[in-house]
Protein backbone atom coordinates (compact mmCIF):
# COMPACT_ATOMS: atom_id res chain seq x y z
CA UNK A 1 0.00 0.00 0.00
CA UNK A 2 1.85 3.20 -1.30
CA UNK A 3 -0.23 5.54 -2.34
CA UNK A 4 -0.91 8.56 0.25
CA UNK A 5 -4.54 9.08 -0.59
CA UNK A 6 -4.69 5.62 1.48
CA UNK A 7 -2.61 6.82 4.29
CA UNK A 8 -4.16 9.52 6.39
CA UNK A 9 -0.65 10.32 8.00
CA UNK A 10 0.45 11.11 4.59
CA UNK A 11 -2.06 13.69 4.21
CA UNK A 12 -1.11 17.16 4.57
CA UNK A 13 -1.84 19.03 7.71
CA UNK A 14 -4.18 16.01 9.39
CA UNK A 15 -1.21 13.78 9.14
CA UNK A 16 1.37 15.81 10.59
CA UNK A 17 -1.22 16.56 13.46
CA UNK A 18 -1.82 12.92 13.77
CA UNK A 19 1.65 12.31 14.13
CA UNK A 20 2.09 14.57 16.60
CA UNK A 21 3.59 13.39 19.72
CA UNK A 22 0.72 15.23 21.92
CA UNK A 23 -1.95 14.24 19.58
CA UNK A 24 -4.12 11.95 21.44
CA UNK A 25 -3.13 13.86 24.89
CA UNK A 26 -4.65 17.06 23.07
CA UNK A 27 -8.28 15.62 22.48
CA UNK A 28 -8.03 13.87 25.95
CA UNK A 29 -7.48 16.92 27.63
CA UNK A 30 -10.70 17.97 25.33
CA UNK A 31 -12.62 15.35 26.68
CA UNK A 32 -11.84 15.67 29.98
CA UNK A 33 -12.85 19.34 30.28
CA UNK A 34 -16.17 17.96 28.82
CA UNK A 35 -15.94 15.24 31.46
CA UNK A 36 -14.87 17.78 34.37
CA UNK A 37 -18.61 19.67 32.77
CA UNK A 38 -20.56 17.00 33.16
CA UNK A 39 -19.49 15.78 36.90
CA UNK A 40 -19.72 19.12 38.05
CA UNK A 41 -22.97 20.78 36.62
CA UNK A 42 -24.61 17.14 37.22
CA UNK A 43 -23.83 17.51 40.32
CA UNK A 44 -24.46 21.41 41.39
CA UNK A 45 -26.27 22.07 38.04
CA UNK A 46 -30.28 22.31 38.14
CA UNK A 47 -31.86 19.17 38.82
CA UNK A 48 -33.53 18.97 35.27
CA UNK A 49 -32.48 17.40 32.48
CA UNK A 50 -33.38 19.25 28.96
CA UNK A 51 -31.25 22.55 31.56
CA UNK A 52 -28.09 20.22 32.67
CA UNK A 53 -24.88 19.99 30.73
CA UNK A 54 -24.43 16.40 32.11
CA UNK A 55 -27.47 14.93 30.30
CA UNK A 56 -27.25 16.78 27.46
CA UNK A 57 -23.55 16.44 26.71
CA UNK A 58 -23.83 13.15 27.94
CA UNK A 59 -27.03 11.45 26.16
CA UNK A 60 -27.41 13.84 23.44
CA UNK A 61 -24.19 15.17 22.02
CA UNK A 62 -21.54 12.32 23.38
CA UNK A 63 -23.63 9.03 22.11
CA UNK A 64 -24.11 10.92 18.97
CA UNK A 65 -21.14 12.34 17.98
CA UNK A 66 -19.42 9.00 18.98
CA UNK A 67 -21.48 7.05 16.30
CA UNK A 68 -21.17 9.86 14.08
CA UNK A 69 -17.14 9.67 14.22
CA UNK A 70 -17.08 5.66 13.97
CA UNK A 71 -19.01 5.72 11.01
CA UNK A 72 -16.95 8.43 9.62
CA UNK A 73 -13.37 7.55 10.86
CA UNK A 74 -13.03 5.23 13.27
CA UNK A 75 -12.63 5.12 17.11
CA UNK A 76 -12.30 8.33 17.75
CA UNK A 77 -13.66 8.68 21.10
CA UNK A 78 -10.95 5.72 22.30
CA UNK A 79 -8.49 7.59 20.92
CA UNK A 80 -9.62 10.60 23.23
CA UNK A 81 -10.39 8.92 26.27
CA UNK A 82 -10.02 10.94 29.67
CA UNK A 83 -10.40 8.15 32.05
CA UNK A 84 -6.92 6.57 30.44
CA UNK A 85 -5.75 9.81 31.15
CA UNK A 86 -6.44 9.78 34.52
CA UNK A 87 -5.75 6.83 34.47
CA UNK A 88 -2.07 7.29 32.95
CA UNK A 89 -1.54 10.28 35.17
CA UNK A 90 -2.22 7.45 38.17
CA UNK A 91 0.62 5.60 36.51
CA UNK A 92 3.15 7.90 37.40
CA UNK A 93 2.72 7.71 41.32
CA UNK A 94 1.82 3.94 41.30
CA UNK A 95 3.15 1.70 38.50
CA UNK A 96 0.83 -1.53 38.29
CA UNK A 97 2.49 -4.78 38.47
CA UNK A 98 0.13 -7.58 37.98
CA UNK A 99 -1.21 -9.25 34.99
CA UNK A 100 -4.94 -9.78 34.61
CA UNK A 101 -6.04 -13.08 35.37
CA UNK A 102 -5.57 -15.68 32.17
CA UNK A 103 -8.65 -16.85 32.72
CA UNK A 104 -10.36 -13.49 32.95
CA UNK A 105 -8.99 -12.71 29.43
CA UNK A 106 -12.15 -12.83 27.52
CA UNK A 107 -14.91 -10.75 26.57
CA UNK A 108 -17.80 -12.00 29.12
CA UNK A 109 -16.97 -9.98 31.94
CA UNK A 110 -17.02 -6.72 29.51
CA UNK A 111 -20.51 -8.08 27.84
CA UNK A 112 -22.35 -8.33 31.66
CA UNK A 113 -21.09 -4.97 32.19
CA UNK A 114 -22.26 -3.51 29.11
CA UNK A 115 -25.27 -5.24 30.03
CA UNK A 116 -25.55 -3.94 33.69
CA UNK A 117 -24.45 -0.21 32.13
CA UNK A 118 -27.63 -0.79 29.69
CA UNK A 119 -29.98 -1.71 32.19
CA UNK A 120 -29.06 0.76 34.72
CA UNK A 121 -29.61 3.65 32.35
CA UNK A 122 -33.71 1.95 31.73
CA UNK A 123 -34.27 1.35 35.67
CA UNK A 124 -32.63 4.31 36.80
CA UNK A 125 -33.50 6.61 33.70
CA UNK A 126 -29.95 8.34 33.98
CA UNK A 127 -30.50 10.20 30.89
CA UNK A 128 -33.00 12.23 32.93
CA UNK A 129 -31.01 12.53 36.09
CA UNK A 130 -27.83 15.08 35.95
CA UNK A 131 -26.60 13.45 39.42
CA UNK A 132 -26.87 9.77 37.82
CA UNK A 133 -24.82 10.61 34.67
CA UNK A 134 -21.94 12.69 36.59
CA UNK A 135 -22.02 9.58 39.57
CA UNK A 136 -21.63 7.81 36.15
CA UNK A 137 -19.15 9.13 34.97
CA UNK A 138 -17.24 9.38 38.26
CA UNK A 139 -17.70 5.46 38.26
CA UNK A 140 -15.89 5.12 35.15
CA UNK A 141 -12.83 7.08 36.04
CA UNK A 142 -12.60 5.07 39.16
CA UNK A 143 -13.06 2.22 37.65
CA UNK A 144 -10.31 2.16 34.99
CA UNK A 145 -8.34 3.83 37.69
CA UNK A 146 -8.80 1.02 39.93
CA UNK A 147 -8.05 -1.64 37.66
CA UNK A 148 -5.25 -0.15 35.34
CA UNK A 149 -3.23 1.16 38.46
CA UNK A 150 -3.18 -2.91 39.95
CA UNK A 151 -3.36 -4.24 36.14
CA UNK A 152 -0.96 -3.86 33.23
CA UNK A 153 -1.16 -3.15 30.25
CA UNK A 154 -4.67 -1.71 28.83
CA UNK A 155 -6.72 -4.32 30.87
CA UNK A 156 -9.70 -1.50 31.31
CA UNK A 157 -9.76 -1.05 27.58
CA UNK A 158 -9.54 -4.86 26.42
CA UNK A 159 -11.77 -6.69 29.00
CA UNK A 160 -13.67 -4.49 30.96
CA UNK A 161 -15.10 -1.25 28.93
CA UNK A 162 -18.33 -0.89 27.85
CA UNK A 163 -17.72 1.79 25.98
CA UNK A 164 -14.62 0.50 24.73
CA UNK A 165 -16.66 -2.95 23.41
CA UNK A 166 -19.29 -1.10 21.61
CA UNK A 167 -16.64 1.03 20.02
CA UNK A 168 -14.38 -2.33 18.41
CA UNK A 169 -17.42 -3.40 17.58
CA UNK A 170 -18.86 -0.99 15.86
CA UNK A 171 -15.55 -0.16 14.46
CA UNK A 172 -15.44 -2.88 12.70
CA UNK A 173 -17.66 -0.44 10.35
CA UNK A 174 -15.30 2.23 9.90
CA UNK A 175 -13.66 3.06 6.81
CA UNK A 176 -9.98 3.62 8.90
CA UNK A 177 -7.66 1.19 10.29
CA UNK A 178 -4.32 0.77 11.66
CA UNK A 179 -2.33 -1.45 9.84
CA UNK A 180 1.40 -1.82 8.71
CA UNK A 181 2.65 0.12 5.54
CA UNK A 182 5.10 -1.99 3.57
CA UNK A 183 4.96 -5.68 5.33
CA UNK A 184 8.71 -6.20 3.72
CA UNK A 185 9.92 -3.77 6.57
CA UNK A 186 8.53 -5.26 9.31
CA UNK A 187 9.80 -8.63 8.44
CA UNK A 188 13.14 -7.47 9.02
CA UNK A 189 12.56 -5.87 11.66
CA UNK A 190 13.67 -7.11 15.07
CA UNK A 191 12.67 -4.61 17.50
CA UNK A 192 9.26 -5.01 17.76
CA UNK A 193 8.70 -1.70 19.29
CA UNK A 194 4.97 -1.44 17.52
CA UNK A 195 3.72 -3.82 20.77
CA UNK A 196 6.94 -3.98 22.88
CA UNK A 197 8.07 -0.06 22.92
CA UNK A 198 11.34 1.91 22.79
CA UNK A 199 12.92 2.81 25.59
CA UNK A 200 15.15 5.80 26.06
CA UNK A 201 17.24 6.53 23.62
CA UNK A 202 20.86 8.06 25.12
CA UNK A 203 21.99 8.54 21.20
CA UNK A 204 19.50 10.42 20.07
CA UNK A 205 17.99 11.55 23.07
CA UNK A 206 14.27 10.49 21.92
CA UNK A 207 11.53 9.57 24.98
CA UNK A 208 10.93 6.39 25.85
CA UNK A 209 7.64 5.48 23.85
CA UNK A 210 4.99 2.81 24.94
CA UNK A 211 3.88 -0.08 22.24
CA UNK A 212 0.28 -1.36 22.01
CA UNK A 213 -0.85 -2.22 25.59
CA UNK A 214 -3.63 -4.29 24.18
CA UNK A 215 -1.17 -6.53 22.72
CA UNK A 216 -1.77 -5.83 19.03
CA UNK A 217 1.31 -6.86 17.23
CA UNK A 218 1.27 -4.56 14.08
CA UNK A 219 2.39 -7.40 11.32
CA UNK A 220 -0.34 -9.65 12.18
CA UNK A 221 -2.84 -6.78 12.89
CA UNK A 222 -6.38 -7.69 11.39
CA UNK A 223 -8.60 -5.19 11.47
CA UNK A 224 -10.14 -2.96 14.68
CA UNK A 225 -11.09 -5.17 17.30
CA UNK A 226 -9.34 -4.13 20.36
CA UNK A 227 -7.69 -1.21 18.86
CA UNK A 228 -7.86 1.81 20.63
CA UNK A 229 -6.48 4.05 18.17
CA UNK A 230 -4.44 5.47 20.63
CA UNK A 231 -1.21 5.83 17.84
CA UNK A 232 1.20 4.20 20.20
CA UNK A 233 2.22 2.06 17.03
CA UNK A 234 2.74 5.03 15.41
CA UNK A 235 5.09 6.92 17.94
CA UNK A 236 6.76 3.59 18.56
CA UNK A 237 7.91 2.13 15.17
CA UNK A 238 11.43 3.68 14.58
CA UNK A 239 10.81 2.90 10.45
CA UNK A 240 7.51 5.17 10.74
CA UNK A 241 6.01 2.03 8.84
CA UNK A 242 2.48 2.32 10.48
CA UNK A 243 -0.90 3.45 8.08
CA UNK A 244 -4.09 5.00 9.12
CA UNK A 245 -5.60 3.32 6.00
CA UNK A 246 -8.51 4.01 4.45
CA UNK A 247 -10.56 0.60 3.77
CA UNK A 248 -13.47 -1.34 3.10
CA UNK A 249 -15.77 -0.89 6.05
CA UNK A 250 -16.98 -4.43 7.35
CA UNK A 251 -14.57 -6.38 5.36
CA UNK A 252 -12.81 -7.87 7.96
CA UNK A 253 -15.69 -9.08 9.61
CA UNK A 254 -15.25 -11.70 6.81
CA UNK A 255 -11.50 -12.36 7.13
CA UNK A 256 -10.54 -15.60 9.38
CA UNK A 257 -7.43 -15.31 9.69
CA UNK A 258 -5.97 -15.20 13.31
CA UNK A 259 -5.81 -11.67 14.41
CA UNK A 260 -2.81 -10.38 17.03
CA UNK A 261 -3.78 -10.14 20.63
CA UNK A 262 -7.78 -11.41 19.73
CA UNK A 263 -7.53 -14.78 18.10
CA UNK A 264 -9.94 -15.79 15.34
CA UNK A 265 -13.51 -14.33 15.53
CA UNK A 266 -14.65 -17.72 13.92
CA UNK A 267 -13.16 -19.20 17.33
CA UNK A 268 -14.07 -16.44 20.03
CA UNK A 269 -17.75 -17.77 21.20
CA UNK A 270 -17.53 -14.67 23.55
CA UNK A 271 -16.59 -11.98 20.88
CA UNK A 272 -19.09 -13.68 18.76
CA UNK A 273 -21.60 -13.32 21.86
CA UNK A 274 -20.68 -9.32 22.21
CA UNK A 275 -21.32 -9.05 18.56
CA UNK A 276 -24.75 -10.31 19.06
CA UNK A 277 -25.54 -8.36 22.39
CA UNK A 278 -24.47 -5.06 20.71
CA UNK A 279 -26.94 -5.79 17.39
CA UNK A 280 -29.85 -6.55 19.90
CA UNK A 281 -29.26 -4.12 22.18
CA UNK A 282 -29.48 -1.60 19.55
CA UNK A 283 -33.26 -2.99 19.03
CA UNK A 284 -33.99 -2.82 23.02
CA UNK A 285 -32.79 0.52 23.55
CA UNK A 286 -34.99 2.02 20.70
CA UNK A 287 -37.20 -0.09 22.13
CA UNK A 288 -37.31 1.04 25.03
CA UNK A 289 -38.36 4.37 24.24
CA UNK A 290 -41.74 3.96 22.86
CA UNK A 291 -45.23 3.42 23.68
CA UNK A 292 -45.77 0.02 23.32
CA UNK A 293 -42.82 -1.40 25.73
CA UNK A 294 -44.89 0.65 28.74
CA UNK A 295 -47.77 -1.81 27.71
CA UNK A 296 -45.36 -4.31 27.94
CA UNK A 297 -43.74 -3.91 31.26
CA UNK A 298 -47.12 -2.93 32.59
CA UNK A 299 -48.63 -6.03 31.43
CA UNK A 300 -45.22 -8.23 33.67
CA UNK A 301 -45.76 -6.65 36.18
CA UNK A 302 -49.39 -7.33 36.16
CA UNK A 303 -48.88 -10.62 36.23
CA UNK A 304 -46.13 -10.29 38.98
CA UNK A 305 -47.99 -8.33 41.35
CA UNK A 306 -45.66 -5.61 41.70
CA UNK A 307 -44.87 -2.12 40.96
CA UNK A 308 -41.40 -1.87 40.89
CA UNK A 309 -39.74 -1.89 37.60
CA UNK A 310 -37.03 -3.89 38.27
CA UNK A 311 -38.91 -7.21 37.62
CA UNK A 312 -40.27 -5.69 34.52
CA UNK A 313 -37.02 -5.02 33.06
CA UNK A 314 -35.38 -7.45 34.03
CA UNK A 315 -38.01 -10.12 32.04
CA UNK A 316 -37.73 -7.76 28.99
CA UNK A 317 -33.55 -7.80 29.07
CA UNK A 318 -33.65 -11.42 29.67
CA UNK A 319 -36.22 -11.54 26.61
CA UNK A 320 -34.42 -9.03 24.45
CA UNK A 321 -30.70 -10.33 25.29
CA UNK A 322 -30.90 -14.01 25.32
CA UNK A 323 -34.44 -15.71 24.36
CA UNK A 324 -34.40 -12.92 21.22
CA UNK A 325 -31.43 -13.45 20.05
CA UNK A 326 -31.08 -17.40 20.91
CA UNK A 327 -34.07 -17.83 18.38
CA UNK A 328 -33.15 -15.75 16.02
CA UNK A 329 -29.33 -16.65 15.57
CA UNK A 330 -30.15 -20.96 16.46
CA UNK A 331 -33.20 -21.09 13.79
CA UNK A 332 -30.94 -19.21 11.24
CA UNK A 333 -27.47 -21.53 12.03
CA UNK A 334 -29.70 -24.56 12.22
CA UNK A 335 -31.56 -23.49 8.43
CA UNK A 336 -27.71 -22.74 7.76
CA UNK A 337 -26.66 -26.10 8.34
CA UNK A 338 -29.34 -28.24 6.99
CA UNK A 339 -29.41 -26.43 3.50
CA UNK A 340 -25.98 -26.60 3.22
CA UNK A 341 -25.76 -30.49 4.10
CA UNK A 342 -23.24 -29.91 7.16
CA UNK A 343 -24.20 -33.27 9.36
CA UNK A 344 -20.72 -32.38 11.22
CA UNK A 345 -21.41 -28.82 11.87
CA UNK A 346 -22.88 -27.72 15.28
CA UNK A 347 -25.39 -24.88 15.30
CA UNK A 348 -23.49 -23.04 17.40
CA UNK A 349 -20.24 -22.97 15.59
CA UNK A 350 -22.41 -22.05 12.70
CA UNK A 351 -23.46 -19.01 15.27
CA UNK A 352 -19.96 -18.07 15.90
CA UNK A 353 -19.48 -17.77 12.43
CA UNK A 354 -22.01 -16.16 10.98
CA UNK A 355 -22.92 -13.61 14.26
CA UNK A 356 -20.70 -10.65 12.87
CA UNK A 357 -22.84 -11.22 10.01
CA UNK A 358 -25.43 -9.00 11.82
CA UNK A 359 -22.95 -6.12 12.86
CA UNK A 360 -23.60 -3.91 10.54
CA UNK A 361 -27.27 -4.00 10.80
CA UNK A 362 -26.93 -3.21 14.63
CA UNK A 363 -24.50 -0.22 13.82
CA UNK A 364 -27.06 1.05 11.37
CA UNK A 365 -29.62 0.87 14.36
CA UNK A 366 -27.55 2.55 17.11
CA UNK A 367 -26.29 5.12 14.40
CA UNK A 368 -30.30 5.84 13.50
CA UNK A 369 -31.12 6.17 17.30
CA UNK A 370 -28.31 8.23 18.51
CA UNK A 371 -27.95 10.07 15.35
CA UNK A 372 -32.18 10.48 15.84
CA UNK A 373 -31.17 12.52 19.57
CA UNK A 374 -28.16 14.37 17.88
CA UNK A 375 -30.14 15.94 15.11
CA UNK A 376 -33.08 17.26 16.66
CA UNK A 377 -31.06 18.49 20.10
CA UNK A 378 -27.63 19.42 18.85
CA UNK A 379 -28.30 22.77 19.15
CA UNK A 380 -29.27 22.52 22.92
CA UNK A 381 -26.26 23.00 24.50
CA UNK A 382 -26.25 26.30 23.79
CA UNK A 383 -29.15 27.64 26.41
CA UNK A 384 -27.90 25.02 28.49
CA UNK A 385 -24.17 26.95 28.49
CA UNK A 386 -25.58 29.91 28.69
CA UNK A 387 -27.52 28.85 31.65
CA UNK A 388 -24.77 27.47 33.29
CA UNK A 389 -22.65 30.72 33.14
CA UNK A 390 -25.39 32.51 34.51
CA UNK A 391 -25.04 29.92 37.43
CA UNK A 392 -21.70 30.80 37.69
CA UNK A 393 -20.86 34.11 36.87
CA UNK A 394 -24.40 35.22 38.33
CA UNK A 395 -25.41 37.29 34.85
CA UNK A 396 -25.85 36.29 31.34
CA UNK A 397 -22.25 36.68 30.00
CA UNK A 398 -23.34 34.61 27.05
CA UNK A 399 -26.25 35.95 26.70
CA UNK A 400 -30.15 34.96 28.12
CA UNK A 401 -30.47 31.23 27.42
CA UNK A 402 -32.24 30.45 24.28
CA UNK A 403 -34.37 27.80 25.06
CA UNK A 404 -36.10 27.24 21.72
CA UNK A 405 -32.73 26.66 20.08
CA UNK A 406 -33.19 22.69 19.79
CA UNK A 407 -31.91 20.90 16.29
CA UNK A 408 -34.05 19.47 13.56
CA UNK A 409 -37.85 18.24 13.71
CA UNK A 410 -37.86 14.58 14.31
CA UNK A 411 -39.97 14.51 10.96
CA UNK A 412 -37.08 15.48 8.81
CA UNK A 413 -34.68 13.15 10.91
CA UNK A 414 -36.94 10.25 10.27
CA UNK A 415 -35.82 9.59 6.37
CA UNK A 416 -32.31 9.85 7.85
CA UNK A 417 -32.96 7.11 10.25
CA UNK A 418 -34.71 4.60 7.32
CA UNK A 419 -31.41 5.52 5.15
CA UNK A 420 -28.85 4.19 8.04
CA UNK A 421 -31.08 1.41 8.45
CA UNK A 422 -30.89 0.49 5.08
CA UNK A 423 -27.24 0.49 5.02
CA UNK A 424 -26.73 -1.46 7.81
CA UNK A 425 -29.04 -3.79 6.02
CA UNK A 426 -27.30 -3.97 3.28
CA UNK A 427 -24.14 -4.08 4.13
CA UNK A 428 -25.18 -7.58 6.63
CA UNK A 429 -26.57 -8.97 3.93
CA UNK A 430 -23.58 -8.58 2.12
CA UNK A 431 -21.01 -9.94 4.93
CA UNK A 432 -23.26 -13.00 5.34
CA UNK A 433 -22.85 -13.64 1.85
CA UNK A 434 -19.12 -13.32 2.15
CA UNK A 435 -19.14 -15.54 5.02
CA UNK A 436 -20.99 -17.93 2.96
CA UNK A 437 -18.60 -17.66 0.07
CA UNK A 438 -15.92 -18.38 2.75
CA UNK A 439 -17.10 -21.40 4.37
CA UNK A 440 -19.50 -22.71 1.79
CA UNK A 441 -18.44 -21.78 -1.36
CA UNK A 442 -20.60 -24.49 -3.21
CA UNK A 443 -23.40 -23.45 -1.87
CA UNK A 444 -22.98 -19.87 -0.78
CA UNK A 445 -26.34 -18.71 -1.58
CA UNK A 446 -28.20 -21.35 0.09
CA UNK A 447 -26.35 -20.77 2.95
CA UNK A 448 -27.02 -17.15 2.93
CA UNK A 449 -30.88 -17.32 2.84
CA UNK A 450 -31.63 -18.01 6.27
CA UNK A 451 -29.17 -14.61 7.65
CA UNK A 452 -30.45 -13.39 4.85
CA UNK A 453 -34.51 -13.35 6.25
CA UNK A 454 -33.57 -12.57 9.78
CA UNK A 455 -31.69 -9.38 8.87
CA UNK A 456 -34.45 -8.80 6.86
CA UNK A 457 -36.92 -9.57 9.88
CA UNK A 458 -34.93 -7.51 12.12
CA UNK A 459 -34.77 -4.79 9.66
CA UNK A 460 -38.38 -4.69 9.63
CA UNK A 461 -38.55 -4.65 13.27
CA UNK A 462 -36.24 -1.83 13.44
CA UNK A 463 -38.52 0.48 10.94
CA UNK A 464 -41.37 -0.60 13.03
CA UNK A 465 -39.73 0.82 16.54
CA UNK A 466 -38.65 3.58 14.80
CA UNK A 467 -42.07 4.90 12.98
CA UNK A 468 -43.34 4.34 16.39
CA UNK A 469 -44.26 7.80 18.40
CA UNK A 470 -42.12 8.17 21.42
CA UNK A 471 -43.07 8.72 24.83
CA UNK A 472 -41.25 8.79 27.28
CA UNK A 473 -41.22 7.67 30.88
CA UNK A 474 -44.71 7.12 32.50
CA UNK A 475 -45.81 6.64 36.47
CA UNK A 476 -46.68 3.19 35.75
CA UNK A 477 -44.29 1.85 38.24
CA UNK A 478 -43.96 4.11 41.93
CA UNK A 479 -39.87 3.18 41.88
CA UNK B 1 -57.37 21.49 32.29
CA UNK B 2 -57.56 18.83 31.42
CA UNK B 3 -55.49 17.30 33.85
CA UNK B 4 -53.37 15.16 33.01
CA UNK B 5 -52.70 16.80 30.05
CA UNK B 6 -53.39 14.49 26.68
CA UNK B 7 -51.61 15.11 23.68
CA UNK B 8 -52.42 17.11 20.51
CA UNK B 9 -55.50 18.60 23.03
CA UNK B 10 -55.47 22.09 23.79
CA UNK B 11 -54.52 22.53 27.68
CA UNK B 12 -55.40 25.77 29.73
CA UNK B 13 -52.25 25.99 32.64
CA UNK B 14 -53.18 28.32 35.41
CA UNK B 15 -50.67 29.34 37.92
CA UNK B 16 -50.35 31.16 41.11
CA UNK B 17 -47.87 33.04 42.55
CA UNK B 18 -47.95 33.39 46.28
CA UNK B 19 -45.34 34.96 48.76
CA UNK B 20 -45.01 33.62 52.18
CA UNK B 21 -48.66 34.79 53.24
CA UNK B 22 -50.15 33.20 50.47
CA UNK B 23 -50.49 36.34 49.07
CA UNK B 24 -50.81 36.70 44.82
CA UNK B 25 -48.17 37.98 43.79
CA UNK B 26 -48.61 39.85 39.97
CA UNK B 27 -46.18 39.29 36.92
CA UNK B 28 -45.41 41.01 33.78
CA UNK B 29 -44.44 38.74 30.91
CA UNK B 30 -44.27 35.50 32.13
CA UNK B 31 -43.31 33.10 29.92
CA UNK B 32 -43.58 29.06 29.88
CA UNK B 33 -41.36 26.69 28.10
CA UNK B 34 -42.17 23.14 28.44
CA UNK B 35 -39.44 20.46 28.24
CA UNK B 36 -40.01 16.57 26.81
CA UNK B 37 -38.45 15.09 30.08
CA UNK B 38 -36.13 13.45 27.36
CA UNK B 39 -33.85 15.61 25.74
CA UNK B 40 -33.28 17.24 21.90
CA UNK B 41 -37.06 17.40 22.32
CA UNK B 42 -38.60 20.64 20.68
CA UNK B 43 -39.91 22.52 23.75
CA UNK B 44 -43.53 24.20 23.67
CA UNK B 45 -43.32 27.77 24.16
CA UNK B 46 -46.12 29.89 25.20
CA UNK B 47 -46.84 33.57 26.79
CA UNK B 48 -49.00 33.58 30.52
CA UNK B 49 -51.98 36.25 29.99
CA UNK B 50 -52.51 37.43 33.74
CA UNK B 51 -56.10 37.22 34.87
CA UNK B 52 -57.96 40.23 36.84
CA UNK B 53 -57.55 38.39 39.66
CA UNK B 54 -53.88 38.28 39.38
CA UNK B 55 -53.81 34.75 38.43
CA UNK B 56 -51.82 33.47 35.44
CA UNK B 57 -53.54 31.45 32.63
CA UNK B 58 -51.50 30.09 30.09
CA UNK B 59 -52.55 28.16 27.19
CA UNK B 60 -50.17 24.93 25.99
CA UNK B 61 -50.54 21.71 23.87
CA UNK B 62 -48.10 18.81 24.51
CA UNK B 63 -46.79 17.16 21.75
CA UNK B 64 -45.58 14.00 23.30
CA UNK B 65 -46.43 11.68 25.72
CA UNK B 66 -44.93 11.51 28.86
CA UNK B 67 -43.30 13.41 31.88
CA UNK B 68 -42.89 17.09 30.76
CA UNK B 69 -40.87 19.79 32.67
CA UNK B 70 -42.10 23.26 32.82
CA UNK B 71 -39.76 26.36 32.43
CA UNK B 72 -41.30 29.52 34.15
CA UNK B 73 -39.64 32.75 33.95
CA UNK B 74 -41.08 36.20 34.31
CA UNK B 75 -40.70 39.70 35.97
CA UNK B 76 -42.62 39.93 39.19
CA UNK B 77 -44.10 43.44 40.68
CA UNK B 78 -41.25 44.25 42.32
CA UNK B 79 -38.77 43.64 39.69
CA UNK B 80 -37.31 40.68 40.37
CA UNK B 81 -36.96 37.83 38.08
CA UNK B 82 -38.79 34.75 38.44
CA UNK B 83 -37.18 31.79 37.36
CA UNK B 84 -38.93 27.92 38.33
CA UNK B 85 -38.67 24.63 37.33
CA UNK B 86 -41.64 22.54 37.48
CA UNK B 87 -42.68 18.78 36.86
CA UNK B 88 -45.78 17.76 34.59
CA UNK B 89 -45.73 14.19 35.08
CA UNK B 90 -47.94 12.00 32.91
CA UNK B 91 -49.13 13.62 29.62
CA UNK B 92 -51.25 11.08 28.26
CA UNK B 93 -51.51 9.78 24.57
CA UNK B 94 -53.60 10.92 22.35
CA UNK B 95 -56.90 8.52 22.43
Amino acid sequence: MSAMGGDLLRWPVIGALLRWRHARTSLQIVLLAAAAAVVLHGLFGPPVAPANMATVLTWVHYRGLLVVALLAAGNLFCTGCPFILARDAGRRLHAPTRRWPRWLRTKWTAIALFVAVLFAYELFDLWALPAGTAYLVLAYFAAALIVDLVFTGATFCKYLCPIGQFNFMAASLSPLELRVREPVVCSTCRTFDCIKGRPVDAASGRSPQRGCELRLFLPSKVGNADCTFCLDCVQACPYDNVALAVRVPGAELVDARRRSGVGRFTERADIAALAIVFVFAALLNAFGMIAPVYAVQRWVADALGTTSELPALAILFALGLCVFPLLVVGTASGLTRTLVGDPEGTISRTAIRYAYALLPFGFGVWVAHYGFHLLTGVFTVVPVAQSAAIDVVGWPILGLPLWQWVGMQPGSVFPIQLGFIALGTMGSLAVAYGISERDHPTRAMAATAPWAAAVLALASTAVWILAQPMEMRGTIFAG
Amino acid sequence: MPNPPVVGVPAQGTIALRDRDRRLVRSTDMRIEAHMSHLGMTPVIANATERDDGMQEVPLQFTMAGDWTVHVTGTLADGRRLDRWLNVPGVRPAE
